[in-house]
């Protein structure tokens, strides 16, 4: 796995939450309800993901989520689109596993209002 | 439904996995290649983390405190999830929601084991009248 200099700042994208994305969530956890799951800025961990993929190249059998923390700063009004931005804050190597913590900021595209803020700790073990 | 009421879920399927990786974009292949997944040293494919989380948001919204009641929503994985496991989400402090505005909650699986743990704040008008 390739450690780069942190924090890593990765380039921010959009994504549209709307009734469609609420409704495949709802199917995933088999429910009946149409209303915004809290755990619906998962979807906004592909920026770590790409991070992962292209920057770290890390071996995705070895990873591990362990951790994830969601701030609720704003209600989302369906349909909206929110600006993602990724940072890989650090890595930390202890006991043969990098710590990798990703924070992600989502912001109203049209103001830039941050509406969630989110936190991830996931592991890579090296052996 | 009361707080101190468990949620029981519909045991784990392949499928529902899969639909999990629809949802997040999680197309991690340990979660829906079986073969992959054994080469990983895993019995077969697991479920994300992150739908054990969403669980637990569901076991919320039933509990009366929909998504826009919470402040934070904090989870810690700790066990996998196979198919076939039957989850169960409870609320670990009940009577002290209403003075604290933490809930404290736990999934477990069908042999006790607590796959998921997760501390939540509630904002002070999500508080329900009788939780």
């Amino acid at each position: 796995m390739n450690i780069p200099v942190c924090p890593l700042i990765a380039e921010p994208y959009e994504i549209r939450f709307d009734q469609e994305l609420v409704q495949k969530f709802a199917k995933a956890f088999r429910s009946d309800s149409p209303s915004l799951p809290p755990t619906i800025g998962a979807i906004a961990l592909q920026g770590a993901f790409h991070i992962i993929n292209n920057t770290l190249n890390a071996d995705w059998r070895k990873l591990l989520h362990v951790s994830q923390t969601f701030e609720y700063l704003k209600p989302i009004q369906l349909p909206m689109t929110l600006k993602t931005q990724t940072t890989l804050k650090e890595i930390k190597t202890r006991a043969q596993m990098h710590f990798l913590n990703f924070e992600i900021s989502l912001t109203d595209s049209k103001t830039g209002e941050p509406m969630m803020n989110s936190k991830s700790t996931i592991i890579v073990r090296t052996s | 439904m009361m707080l101190s009421q468990p949620i029981l879920f519909n045991e784990i399927t392949k499928e529902q996995i899969r639909d999990y990786c629809e949802a997040s974009g999680d197309h991690n292949r340990i979660h829906w290649d079986s073969d992959f997944a054994r080469e990983s040293g895993l019995p077969d494919v697991i479920a994300h983390g992150m739908l054990s989380m969403g669980l637990l948001g569901e076991a919320l919204a039933k509990w009366g405190f929909p998504q826009t009641s919470l402040q934070t929503f904090e989870a810690k994985f700790k066990e996998m999830v196979n198919p076939g496991d039957k989850l169960q989400a409870v609320c670990r402090n009940p009577d002290e929601v209403r003075s604290s505005r933490i809930m404290r909650l736990s999934l477990s699986n069908q042999l006790g084991t607590e796959v998921c743990s997760a501390t939540v704040k509630i904002l002070p008008e999500g508080r329900p009248s009788d939780p």
